[in-house]
């Protein structure tokens, strides 16, 4: 190959290195055999009850989360970004607080700067997270319309990702 | 001629910035407002990094979530802790990890890490309430994981060491159940107050 060639793509291949080294790839792992969701019953910032179960025949994203956890704090406007662009479609997202009160998390929304519109939903005594199989926080899982756990991620991600969203959209069905 | 001695010019300068060699030194830090130092290893496809969280981080912490003075005191006081920020950044598949394997490393000898488990039995045997230790238990880092990749995570680690001490960390994890090391060099406990 001639070298005005090959020093194009050199080029090429140096600087898609380089963008995935800034930006670490946006990533959700597939659950072996996909699970059963853990049920739960939980009352939002506003004591509105939320069942997972109602929301049978949609793709749900659960994250587990807590102010005081760095990763959680970040991904949060993520999450409302993507909220807004798959909100109109059959998908639901839940934002379950591990141990804290509505003051609190408050607080934190408030200081977000961004209108938090999705549920985030107070397990106060931390009985729902221990009934799924989160080891740390955050964590998040995609539940598909069946109600089986699909993907995992562990650690803060930028939602409005597009790979992300594609992953999500793909298990979402078609009217 | 010339053009080829360009090109070999360009290879070599690009694989020295894109592809740089596994021996994995440790970046130090210190932040300019607070002087609260970090340490930072990049190699094999993992990263980690410590940062010193003071002792009156530590009771701000703690107490806002229920423990007594006199547990918080055990922990800011009795041990040093960081903000532990493990990554696995490789594209090549799963590691896994156990603290449990962990080793501080001082002139004096090897340690391991104190592991949640040891700090819970500590906090029953105190009467720490529950909802506290919950806290505490989502907010060290988890003993053992997996981490696909892209996963990360970042929790408080601590060792039995006094304040101000320094030493190497030696880390290990497993990818594809093969042993995988490195060492974080010249990491010290933080202070009562920065210097």
């Amino acid at each position: 190959m001639r070298p005005t060639r090959i020093i194009p793509a050199f080029v090429l291949i140096l600087l898609a290195h380089l963008a995935r080294a800034d930006s670490p790839p946006q990533t959700m792992t597939a659950v072996p055999k996909r699970p059963a969701a853990p049920d739960f019953t939980l009352k939002d910032t506003d004591r509105r009850l939320y069942r997972l179960s109602d929301s049978h025949g949609k793709v749900v994203l659960v994250n587990f989360w807590a102010t005081w956890c760095p990763p959680c704090r970040r991904e949060m406007p993520s999450m409302q970004r993507a909220w807004e662009k798959l909100k109109d479609e059959r998908f639901d997202m839940y934002a379950v607080n591990v141990g804290e009160d509505e003051d609190t998390i408050f607080s934190f929304t408030f200081s977000t700067g961004v209108e938090i519109t999705f549920p985030i939903l107070l397990d106060r005594d931390a009985r729902v997270v221990k009934a799924w199989p989160v080891i740390a926080l955050p964590t998040s899982f995609i539940v598909d319309p069946d109600g089986r756990i699909v993907y995992r991620a562990v650690g803060g991600r930028e939602w409005d990702d597009p790979s992300l969203l594609r992953q999500i959209r793909a298990l979402i069905p078609k009217r | 001629m010339r053009s080829r001695h360009v090109l070999a010019g360009i290879i070599a300068a690009g694989a020295a910035v894109a592809f740089p060699l596994r021996a994995a030194e440790t970046v130090h830090a210190v932040d300019a407002g607070t002087r609260i130092e970090s340490w930072e290893v990049r190699t094999q496809g993992v990263s980690l990094r410590l940062a010193q969280i003071l002792p009156d981080q530590v009771r701000g912490f703690y107490l806002a979530r229920g423990f007594d003075p006199g547990s918080v005191e055990r922990l800011a006081t009795g041990a040093c802790v960081f903000q532990t920020i493990l990554r696995n950044e490789s594209v090549k598949g799963a590691i896994e990890f156990n603290l449990a394997d962990w080793r501080i490393v001082t002139a004096k000898g090897e340690q391991p890490l104190t592991l949640e488990r040891e700090w819970q039995q500590e906090w029953q045997r105190r009467g720490v309430p529950a909802a506290a230790r919950t806290a505490f238990r989502y907010a060290f880092y988890p003993t053992e994981h997996r981490y696909e990749p892209g996963d990360w995570n970042m929790g408080m680690t601590t060792c039995a060491l006094p304040l101000g001490s320094r030493f190497d960390l030696r880390f290990v994890w497993r990818e594809n159940g093969a042993r995988r090391e490195a060492v974080l060099r010249g990491v010290r406990c933080a202070r009562e107050t920065p210097p």
